[in-house]
Protein backbone atom coordinates (compact mmCIF):
# COMPACT_ATOMS: atom_id res chain seq x y z
CA UNK A 1 0.00 0.00 0.00
CA UNK A 2 1.45 3.36 -1.02
CA UNK A 3 0.61 6.19 1.33
CA UNK A 4 1.05 9.86 0.37
CA UNK A 5 2.03 11.08 3.79
CA UNK A 6 2.81 14.64 2.73
CA UNK A 7 -0.89 15.36 2.39
CA UNK A 8 -1.49 14.29 6.00
CA UNK A 9 0.61 17.11 7.47
CA UNK A 10 -1.62 19.99 8.52
CA UNK A 11 -0.08 23.45 8.33
CA UNK A 12 -1.43 25.64 11.13
CA UNK A 13 -0.31 29.06 9.95
CA UNK A 14 -1.72 30.86 12.98
CA UNK A 15 0.38 28.66 15.26
CA UNK A 16 3.53 28.44 13.17
CA UNK A 17 3.22 24.70 13.39
CA UNK A 18 2.92 21.64 11.17
CA UNK A 19 0.87 18.87 12.72
CA UNK A 20 0.55 15.16 12.04
CA UNK A 21 -1.57 12.87 14.20
CA UNK A 22 -2.05 15.68 16.71
CA UNK A 23 1.71 16.07 17.10
CA UNK A 24 3.49 19.28 16.04
CA UNK A 25 6.49 18.28 13.93
CA UNK A 26 9.62 20.41 13.74
CA UNK A 27 12.60 20.37 11.39
CA UNK A 28 16.05 19.91 12.88
CA UNK A 29 19.39 18.68 11.59
CA UNK A 30 21.60 15.78 12.60
CA UNK A 31 24.10 17.99 14.39
CA UNK A 32 21.44 19.30 16.73
CA UNK A 33 19.90 15.84 17.17
CA UNK A 34 23.22 14.33 18.16
CA UNK A 35 24.29 17.21 20.37
CA UNK A 36 21.13 17.02 22.45
CA UNK A 37 21.03 13.24 22.61
CA UNK A 38 24.73 12.82 23.41
CA UNK A 39 24.58 15.50 26.08
CA UNK A 40 21.72 13.68 27.79
CA UNK A 41 23.36 10.30 27.26
CA UNK A 42 26.48 11.55 29.04
CA UNK A 43 24.45 11.42 32.27
CA UNK A 44 24.01 7.64 32.01
CA UNK A 45 25.96 7.08 35.23
CA UNK A 46 23.60 9.40 37.11
CA UNK A 47 20.22 8.09 36.05
CA UNK A 48 18.83 5.60 33.46
CA UNK A 49 18.79 7.87 30.41
CA UNK A 50 16.86 5.33 28.31
CA UNK A 51 13.82 6.10 30.43
CA UNK A 52 13.95 9.63 29.04
CA UNK A 53 15.26 9.08 25.51
CA UNK A 54 13.27 5.92 24.70
CA UNK A 55 10.26 6.36 26.97
CA UNK A 56 9.45 9.85 25.67
CA UNK A 57 9.60 8.64 22.07
CA UNK A 58 7.33 5.72 22.95
CA UNK A 59 4.73 8.04 24.45
CA UNK A 60 4.75 10.22 21.37
CA UNK A 61 4.73 7.33 18.88
CA UNK A 62 1.78 5.75 20.67
CA UNK A 63 -0.26 8.97 20.91
CA UNK A 64 0.52 10.01 17.34
CA UNK A 65 -0.49 6.75 15.68
CA UNK A 66 -3.49 6.07 17.89
CA UNK A 67 -4.85 9.43 16.87
CA UNK A 68 -3.88 9.15 13.22
CA UNK A 69 -5.43 5.70 12.83
CA UNK A 70 -8.64 7.06 14.34
CA UNK A 71 -8.61 10.22 12.18
CA UNK A 72 -8.16 8.17 9.02
CA UNK A 73 -10.30 5.26 10.22
CA UNK A 74 -7.48 2.81 9.49
CA UNK A 75 -8.30 -0.45 11.28
CA UNK A 76 -6.47 -3.08 9.25
CA UNK A 77 -3.06 -4.05 10.70
CA UNK A 78 -1.45 -4.21 7.27
CA UNK A 79 -2.60 -0.71 6.39
CA UNK A 80 -1.54 0.59 9.78
CA UNK A 81 1.93 -0.85 9.30
CA UNK A 82 2.20 0.67 5.83
CA UNK A 83 1.24 4.05 7.23
CA UNK A 84 3.87 3.85 9.97
CA UNK A 85 6.53 2.81 7.46
CA UNK A 86 5.65 5.72 5.15
CA UNK A 87 5.63 8.28 7.94
CA UNK A 88 8.92 6.96 9.28
CA UNK A 89 10.58 7.67 5.92
CA UNK A 90 8.72 10.89 5.16
CA UNK A 91 9.97 12.33 8.44
CA UNK A 92 13.53 11.38 7.54
CA UNK A 93 13.98 8.74 10.24
CA UNK A 94 15.19 6.19 7.69
CA UNK A 95 13.66 3.00 6.33
CA UNK A 96 11.86 0.33 8.28
CA UNK A 97 9.87 -2.76 7.30
CA UNK A 98 7.35 -3.83 9.93
CA UNK A 99 6.73 -7.24 8.35
CA UNK A 100 8.67 -9.03 11.09
CA UNK A 101 6.64 -7.91 14.10
CA UNK A 102 3.26 -8.84 15.54
CA UNK A 103 1.27 -8.10 18.68
CA UNK A 104 3.82 -10.02 20.78
CA UNK A 105 6.74 -8.04 19.36
CA UNK A 106 9.58 -9.32 17.19
CA UNK A 107 12.70 -7.97 15.57
CA UNK A 108 13.12 -4.97 13.27
CA UNK A 109 16.31 -4.19 11.39
CA UNK A 110 17.43 -1.52 8.95
CA UNK A 111 20.69 -0.24 7.46
CA UNK A 112 19.18 3.26 7.36
CA UNK A 113 18.30 5.00 10.61
CA UNK A 114 18.89 8.75 11.00
CA UNK A 115 20.82 8.80 14.26
CA UNK A 116 22.98 5.76 13.53
CA UNK A 117 23.72 6.59 9.90
CA UNK A 118 24.68 10.20 10.53
CA UNK A 119 26.64 9.39 13.68
CA UNK A 120 28.91 6.94 11.87
CA UNK A 121 29.39 9.35 8.98
CA UNK A 122 30.13 12.43 11.04
CA UNK A 123 31.58 11.65 14.43
CA UNK A 124 34.52 9.69 15.86
CA UNK A 125 33.84 6.07 16.93
CA UNK A 126 31.88 5.65 20.14
CA UNK A 127 33.48 3.99 23.15
CA UNK A 128 32.87 0.21 22.96
CA UNK A 129 30.86 0.07 26.19
CA UNK A 130 28.21 2.46 24.85
CA UNK A 131 24.91 1.13 23.49
CA UNK A 132 23.66 1.98 20.00
CA UNK A 133 22.44 5.50 19.26
CA UNK A 134 18.95 4.74 17.87
CA UNK A 135 17.04 5.63 21.06
CA UNK A 136 14.37 7.71 19.34
CA UNK A 137 13.44 5.08 16.73
CA UNK A 138 13.40 2.39 19.40
CA UNK A 139 10.78 4.19 21.46
CA UNK A 140 8.85 5.60 18.50
CA UNK A 141 8.50 2.16 16.92
CA UNK A 142 7.55 0.54 20.25
CA UNK A 143 4.78 3.13 20.62
CA UNK A 144 3.74 2.62 17.01
CA UNK A 145 3.49 -1.15 17.55
CA UNK A 146 1.27 -0.60 20.57
CA UNK A 147 -0.99 1.63 18.49
CA UNK A 148 -1.04 -0.78 15.55
CA UNK A 149 -2.26 -3.62 17.78
CA UNK A 150 -4.48 -1.47 20.03
CA UNK A 151 -2.28 -2.23 23.03
CA UNK A 152 -2.02 0.05 26.05
CA UNK A 153 0.79 2.58 26.23
CA UNK A 154 3.83 1.08 27.94
CA UNK A 155 2.97 -2.53 27.24
CA UNK A 156 5.72 -3.07 24.66
CA UNK A 157 9.29 -3.36 25.86
CA UNK A 158 12.24 -2.79 23.56
CA UNK A 159 15.99 -2.91 23.33
CA UNK A 160 18.52 -2.05 20.67
CA UNK A 161 20.75 -5.04 19.92
CA UNK A 162 22.81 -3.88 16.94
CA UNK A 163 23.98 -0.53 15.61
CA UNK A 164 26.08 0.90 12.80
CA UNK A 165 28.00 2.70 15.55
CA UNK A 166 29.01 -0.67 17.03
CA UNK A 167 30.41 -1.93 13.72
CA UNK A 168 27.24 -3.82 12.78
CA UNK A 169 25.87 -3.63 9.25
CA UNK A 170 22.42 -2.62 10.43
CA UNK A 171 20.45 -1.17 13.29
CA UNK A 172 18.36 -3.83 15.02
CA UNK A 173 15.83 -3.68 17.82
CA UNK A 174 13.90 -6.34 19.68
CA UNK A 175 10.35 -5.72 20.89
CA UNK A 176 8.53 -7.82 23.47
CA UNK A 177 5.38 -7.68 25.54
CA UNK A 178 5.81 -6.68 29.18
CA UNK A 179 3.97 -8.23 32.10
CA UNK A 180 4.09 -4.93 33.93
CA UNK A 181 3.61 -1.83 31.76
CA UNK A 182 6.14 0.96 31.73
CA UNK A 183 5.03 4.10 33.63
CA UNK A 184 4.47 6.27 30.57
CA UNK A 185 2.04 9.13 29.91
CA UNK A 186 0.24 10.12 26.70
CA UNK A 187 1.87 12.90 24.74
CA UNK A 188 0.86 16.51 25.37
CA UNK A 189 -0.08 16.84 21.68
CA UNK A 190 -0.52 20.48 20.67
CA UNK A 191 -0.04 21.42 24.29
CA UNK A 192 -0.75 24.91 25.58
CA UNK A 193 -0.93 26.39 22.10
CA UNK A 194 -1.54 30.01 21.22
CA UNK A 195 -2.33 31.71 17.93
CA UNK A 196 -1.10 34.86 16.21
CA UNK A 197 -0.51 36.35 12.80
CA UNK A 198 3.04 36.48 11.48
CA UNK A 199 3.66 40.21 12.01
CA UNK A 200 4.91 42.23 9.06
CA UNK A 201 7.17 44.96 10.47
CA UNK A 202 6.66 48.30 8.74
CA UNK A 203 10.38 49.04 8.88
CA UNK A 204 11.46 46.27 6.48
CA UNK A 205 10.59 45.25 2.94
CA UNK A 206 11.29 41.58 3.73
CA UNK A 207 7.93 39.88 3.04
CA UNK A 208 7.58 37.65 6.09
CA UNK A 209 4.47 35.71 5.07
CA UNK A 210 5.59 35.29 1.47
CA UNK A 211 8.88 33.74 2.63
CA UNK A 212 7.18 31.46 5.13
CA UNK A 213 4.73 30.22 2.52
CA UNK A 214 7.45 29.61 -0.06
CA UNK A 215 9.55 27.61 2.41
CA UNK A 216 6.48 25.56 3.37
CA UNK A 217 6.20 24.53 -0.28
CA UNK A 218 9.82 23.35 -0.53
CA UNK A 219 10.04 19.62 -1.18
CA UNK A 220 11.93 18.42 1.90
CA UNK A 221 11.41 14.80 0.97
CA UNK A 222 13.48 11.75 1.84
CA UNK A 223 15.83 9.87 -0.44
CA UNK A 224 13.88 6.90 -1.79
CA UNK A 225 16.63 4.42 -0.94
CA UNK A 226 17.64 5.62 2.51
CA UNK A 227 14.62 7.48 3.88
CA UNK A 228 16.96 10.27 4.95
CA UNK A 229 16.33 13.95 4.13
CA UNK A 230 19.36 15.73 2.71
CA UNK A 231 19.11 19.49 2.41
CA UNK A 232 21.18 22.62 3.09
CA UNK A 233 24.32 20.48 3.55
CA UNK A 234 22.88 18.67 6.57
CA UNK A 235 20.57 15.71 7.17
CA UNK A 236 17.15 16.81 8.41
CA UNK A 237 14.39 15.19 10.39
CA UNK A 238 10.78 16.24 10.88
CA UNK A 239 10.53 14.99 14.43
CA UNK A 240 7.67 15.59 16.86
CA UNK A 241 8.71 18.75 18.68
CA UNK A 242 7.36 17.40 21.95
CA UNK A 243 10.20 14.89 21.92
CA UNK A 244 12.90 17.56 22.08
CA UNK A 245 10.98 19.62 24.62
CA UNK A 246 10.14 16.75 26.93
CA UNK A 247 13.56 15.09 26.90
CA UNK A 248 15.07 18.50 27.77
CA UNK A 249 12.57 19.03 30.61
CA UNK A 250 12.89 15.48 31.93
CA UNK A 251 16.66 15.51 31.73
CA UNK A 252 16.78 18.66 33.83
CA UNK A 253 14.38 17.17 36.37
CA UNK A 254 16.25 13.86 36.58
CA UNK A 255 19.60 15.59 36.93
CA UNK A 256 18.36 17.78 39.77
CA UNK A 257 16.92 14.71 41.49
CA UNK A 258 20.19 12.81 41.04
CA UNK A 259 22.72 15.53 41.84
CA UNK A 260 20.90 18.42 43.47
CA UNK A 261 19.69 21.88 42.43
CA UNK A 262 23.22 23.14 41.85
CA UNK A 263 23.39 21.09 38.62
CA UNK A 264 20.50 23.00 37.02
CA UNK A 265 22.76 25.75 35.63
CA UNK A 266 25.00 23.15 33.99
CA UNK A 267 22.02 21.51 32.28
CA UNK A 268 20.58 24.86 31.24
CA UNK A 269 23.90 25.84 29.74
CA UNK A 270 23.93 22.63 27.71
CA UNK A 271 20.42 23.35 26.44
CA UNK A 272 21.44 26.90 25.50
CA UNK A 273 24.41 25.42 23.68
CA UNK A 274 22.04 23.16 21.75
CA UNK A 275 20.49 26.36 20.40
CA UNK A 276 23.90 27.55 19.24
CA UNK A 277 24.51 24.20 17.54
CA UNK A 278 21.17 24.50 15.78
CA UNK A 279 21.69 28.11 14.68
CA UNK A 280 25.13 27.30 13.38
CA UNK A 281 24.35 24.11 11.50
CA UNK A 282 20.68 24.20 10.52
CA UNK A 283 20.16 27.93 10.10
CA UNK A 284 23.71 28.56 8.89
CA UNK A 285 23.13 25.86 6.29
CA UNK A 286 19.84 27.44 5.28
CA UNK A 287 21.40 30.91 4.94
CA UNK A 288 24.04 29.61 2.54
CA UNK A 289 21.84 27.57 0.23
CA UNK A 290 20.23 27.69 -3.17
CA UNK A 291 16.82 27.76 -1.49
CA UNK A 292 17.79 30.89 0.45
CA UNK A 293 19.21 32.50 -2.69
CA UNK A 294 15.98 31.86 -4.59
CA UNK A 295 13.36 32.61 -1.96
CA UNK A 296 14.80 34.99 0.61
CA UNK A 297 17.91 36.70 -0.69
CA UNK A 298 16.22 38.78 -3.40
CA UNK A 299 14.50 40.67 -0.56
CA UNK A 300 17.60 41.30 1.55
CA UNK A 301 19.94 44.23 1.85
CA UNK A 302 21.55 45.08 5.21
CA UNK A 303 22.29 42.78 8.14
CA UNK A 304 18.94 43.35 9.86
CA UNK A 305 17.13 42.06 6.79
CA UNK A 306 18.90 38.73 7.26
CA UNK A 307 17.44 38.55 10.75
CA UNK A 308 13.94 39.20 9.40
CA UNK A 309 14.50 36.69 6.62
CA UNK A 310 15.56 33.81 8.83
CA UNK A 311 12.82 34.67 11.35
CA UNK A 312 10.27 34.27 8.55
CA UNK A 313 11.64 30.79 7.80
CA UNK A 314 11.15 29.48 11.36
CA UNK A 315 7.33 29.04 11.26
CA UNK A 316 7.81 26.89 8.16
CA UNK A 317 10.11 24.66 10.21
CA UNK A 318 7.24 24.31 12.70
CA UNK A 319 8.97 26.11 15.55
CA UNK A 320 6.37 28.83 16.16
CA UNK A 321 6.11 32.47 15.14
CA UNK A 322 8.76 35.13 15.67
CA UNK A 323 7.33 38.65 16.03
CA UNK A 324 9.72 41.57 15.61
CA UNK A 325 8.22 44.89 16.59
CA UNK A 326 11.45 46.82 17.20
CA UNK A 327 14.30 46.82 14.65
CA UNK A 328 17.30 44.79 15.83
CA UNK A 329 20.69 46.47 16.12
CA UNK A 330 24.17 44.95 16.47
CA UNK A 331 23.83 45.52 20.23
CA UNK A 332 20.38 44.11 20.92
CA UNK A 333 17.31 42.36 19.55
CA UNK A 334 13.95 42.22 21.27
CA UNK A 335 11.47 39.68 19.97
CA UNK A 336 8.25 37.92 20.91
CA UNK A 337 7.70 34.24 20.36
CA UNK A 338 4.19 32.98 19.67
CA UNK A 339 3.44 29.30 20.12
CA UNK A 340 7.15 28.59 20.49
CA UNK A 341 7.18 24.80 20.42
CA UNK A 342 9.20 24.30 23.58
CA UNK A 343 7.01 26.61 25.67
CA UNK A 344 3.85 25.12 24.23
CA UNK A 345 4.87 21.54 25.05
CA UNK A 346 6.28 22.19 28.50
CA UNK A 347 3.47 24.61 29.34
CA UNK A 348 1.07 21.70 29.18
CA UNK A 349 2.83 20.00 32.11
CA UNK A 350 2.00 20.70 35.71
CA UNK A 351 4.92 22.17 37.66
CA UNK A 352 7.61 21.95 34.96
CA UNK A 353 11.26 22.22 35.90
CA UNK A 354 11.99 24.62 33.03
CA UNK A 355 10.69 28.17 33.46
CA UNK A 356 11.69 29.31 29.97
CA UNK A 357 13.01 27.91 26.68
CA UNK A 358 16.80 27.63 26.94
CA UNK A 359 16.94 26.38 23.35
CA UNK A 360 15.48 29.72 22.19
CA UNK A 361 18.10 31.62 24.20
CA UNK A 362 20.88 29.85 22.34
CA UNK A 363 19.16 29.92 18.98
CA UNK A 364 18.48 33.65 18.77
CA UNK A 365 21.88 34.51 20.22
CA UNK A 366 23.27 32.28 17.50
CA UNK A 367 21.40 34.14 14.78
CA UNK A 368 22.79 37.44 16.05
CA UNK A 369 26.32 36.00 16.06
CA UNK A 370 25.95 34.66 12.52
CA UNK A 371 24.80 38.03 11.22
CA UNK A 372 26.82 40.52 13.22
CA UNK A 373 30.01 38.57 14.00
CA UNK A 374 30.35 36.12 11.09
CA UNK A 375 28.77 38.80 8.85
CA UNK A 376 26.94 36.33 6.66
CA UNK A 377 25.26 39.19 4.85
CA UNK A 378 28.57 40.41 3.44
CA UNK A 379 30.44 37.27 2.59
CA UNK A 380 30.31 33.54 2.07
CA UNK A 381 31.53 32.09 5.33
CA UNK A 382 33.38 28.84 5.95
CA UNK A 383 31.37 26.82 8.47
CA UNK A 384 33.85 24.71 10.39
CA UNK A 385 35.00 24.08 13.93
CA UNK A 386 37.12 27.23 14.00
CA UNK A 387 34.14 29.47 13.20
CA UNK A 388 31.99 27.69 15.79
CA UNK A 389 34.62 28.21 18.48
CA UNK A 390 35.01 31.85 17.48
CA UNK A 391 31.27 32.52 17.68
CA UNK A 392 30.25 30.45 20.67
CA UNK A 393 33.13 29.13 22.72
CA UNK A 394 35.88 31.75 22.92
CA UNK A 395 33.59 33.92 24.99
CA UNK A 396 30.03 33.96 23.71
CA UNK A 397 29.32 37.19 21.88
CA UNK A 398 25.60 37.37 22.57
CA UNK A 399 23.35 36.30 25.39
CA UNK A 400 19.61 35.77 25.21
CA UNK A 401 17.33 36.20 28.20
CA UNK A 402 13.59 35.94 28.67
CA UNK A 403 12.04 39.24 29.74
CA UNK A 404 8.74 37.43 30.12
CA UNK A 405 8.05 33.71 29.89
CA UNK A 406 4.82 31.76 29.62
CA UNK A 407 6.51 28.96 31.58
CA UNK A 408 7.12 31.34 34.47
CA UNK A 409 3.50 32.50 34.63
CA UNK A 410 3.75 35.29 32.05
CA UNK A 411 1.21 35.88 29.34
CA UNK A 412 3.80 35.89 26.54
CA UNK A 413 7.30 34.78 25.61
CA UNK A 414 9.43 37.91 25.17
CA UNK A 415 13.17 37.69 24.67
CA UNK A 416 16.05 40.08 24.53
CA UNK A 417 19.38 39.23 22.95
CA UNK A 418 22.26 41.50 23.87
CA UNK A 419 26.00 41.68 23.44
CA UNK A 420 27.84 40.35 26.46
CA UNK B 1 42.23 35.33 -18.04
CA UNK B 2 39.42 35.47 -15.55
CA UNK B 3 38.18 32.08 -14.38
CA UNK B 4 34.63 31.27 -15.46
CA UNK B 5 33.88 29.64 -12.13
CA UNK B 6 34.97 30.64 -8.66
CA UNK B 7 34.94 27.81 -6.18
CA UNK B 8 35.33 27.77 -2.41
CA UNK B 9 34.55 25.52 0.50
CA UNK B 10 31.85 26.89 2.76
CA UNK B 11 31.20 23.97 5.10
CA UNK B 12 33.31 21.02 6.09
CA UNK B 13 32.96 18.14 8.51
CA UNK B 14 34.41 14.63 8.77
CA UNK B 15 31.76 13.36 6.38
CA UNK B 16 31.20 15.90 3.66
CA UNK B 17 32.27 19.17 2.13
CA UNK B 18 29.93 21.88 0.88
CA UNK B 19 31.27 24.01 -1.95
CA UNK B 20 30.00 27.23 -3.42
CA UNK B 21 30.52 27.47 -7.17
CA UNK B 22 30.01 31.01 -8.42
CA UNK B 23 29.31 31.24 -12.15
CA UNK B 24 28.94 34.32 -14.30
CA UNK B 25 25.20 33.82 -14.69
CA UNK B 26 22.55 31.34 -13.55
CA UNK B 27 22.49 27.99 -15.33
CA UNK B 28 19.43 27.44 -17.46
CA UNK B 29 17.28 24.33 -17.35
CA UNK B 30 18.95 22.84 -20.43
CA UNK B 31 22.37 23.12 -18.81
CA UNK B 32 21.07 21.46 -15.64
CA UNK B 33 19.72 18.61 -17.77
CA UNK B 34 23.10 18.29 -19.46
CA UNK B 35 24.74 18.11 -16.05
CA UNK B 36 22.32 15.38 -15.02
CA UNK B 37 23.18 13.41 -18.15
CA UNK B 38 26.86 13.48 -17.20
CA UNK B 39 26.57 11.14 -14.25
CA UNK B 40 24.73 7.80 -14.48
CA UNK B 41 21.96 7.33 -11.98
CA UNK B 42 21.60 11.02 -11.24
CA UNK B 43 18.19 12.64 -10.94
CA UNK B 44 17.25 16.25 -11.51
CA UNK B 45 14.34 17.74 -9.58
CA UNK B 46 12.83 21.05 -10.66
CA UNK B 47 10.76 22.93 -8.10
CA UNK B 48 8.68 25.85 -9.36
CA UNK B 49 8.77 28.64 -6.79
CA UNK B 50 6.36 31.02 -8.54
CA UNK B 51 7.01 34.11 -10.65
CA UNK B 52 9.07 31.98 -13.02
CA UNK B 53 11.64 31.07 -10.40
CA UNK B 54 12.98 27.52 -10.46
CA UNK B 55 14.96 25.60 -7.84
CA UNK B 56 17.19 22.85 -9.23
CA UNK B 57 18.28 19.85 -7.17
CA UNK B 58 20.58 17.37 -8.85
CA UNK B 59 21.19 14.19 -6.89
CA UNK B 60 24.34 12.30 -7.90
CA UNK B 61 23.20 9.04 -6.38
CA UNK B 62 26.16 6.87 -7.36
CA UNK B 63 28.66 9.44 -6.09
CA UNK B 64 26.64 10.30 -2.97
CA UNK B 65 26.64 13.98 -3.82
CA UNK B 66 24.12 16.70 -4.58
CA UNK B 67 24.05 20.01 -6.42
CA UNK B 68 21.50 22.74 -5.87
CA UNK B 69 20.99 26.03 -7.65
CA UNK B 70 18.26 28.31 -8.84
CA UNK B 71 17.23 30.46 -11.76
CA UNK B 72 17.66 33.47 -9.45
CA UNK B 73 21.33 33.09 -8.68
CA UNK B 74 24.62 32.35 -10.37
CA UNK B 75 25.66 30.37 -7.30
CA UNK B 76 25.56 26.57 -7.21
CA UNK B 77 26.03 24.61 -4.00
CA UNK B 78 27.68 21.19 -4.13
CA UNK B 79 27.60 18.83 -1.17
CA UNK B 80 30.13 16.06 -1.78
CA UNK B 81 31.44 13.13 0.19
CA UNK B 82 34.77 14.16 1.62
CA UNK B 83 36.51 11.06 0.29
CA UNK B 84 35.18 11.70 -3.23
CA UNK B 85 35.21 15.47 -3.17
CA UNK B 86 38.45 16.27 -4.98
CA UNK B 87 37.98 14.10 -8.10
CA UNK B 88 34.26 14.79 -8.34
CA UNK B 89 34.81 18.52 -8.00
CA UNK B 90 37.30 18.39 -10.88
CA UNK B 91 34.76 16.55 -13.04
CA UNK B 92 32.07 19.00 -12.08
CA UNK B 93 34.18 22.06 -12.82
CA UNK B 94 35.19 20.67 -16.20
CA UNK B 95 31.59 19.95 -17.09
CA UNK B 96 30.45 23.38 -16.00
CA UNK B 97 33.23 25.06 -17.98
CA UNK B 98 32.06 23.20 -21.08
CA UNK B 99 28.49 24.40 -20.53
CA UNK B 100 29.30 28.10 -20.09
Amino acid sequence: MRVEVDTLFQVRAARGSVVLGGEPHVVHCHYYNHFLQTSIEDAEDLYPVEEVLVGTAQEIGHSLFRRLFAELDVRDVGRRKALVESIYSTCGFGKVDLGGVNSEGGTLATPYEHYAYTYVATFPPRPPHKRGVAYFSQGYLAGALEAIYDLPLGSMGSRQVACLTKGDSEVRWEFFRLNHPLPLSPSVGEGRYEEAELYQPSFTRVPMRQIRDAVLRLPLGPDSETGLIEAFGVVLTRLPGNYYSLISERHLRRMVEAVGPEVADVVLDMLIESGHVCAFNTLGGVMQSAEWDAIVRPHLDGPESWIYGISAVLPALGWGIVQISVPPTPASWRLSLKNWYESTAIGALSHPALDHSPFARGLFSGIMALVYVARLHEQQVMFDGALYRNLFQNGRRYEGTFVESRLAGGTADVMEVKTK
Amino acid sequence: MKALIQCRQIQVCAWRVKYLLRLEKPLETGAWRALADSWPGSTLQLTLLGEGRVLYTLSLAERKGALTGSSMSADIYAVLLRAEAAPLLRELMAKLESLL
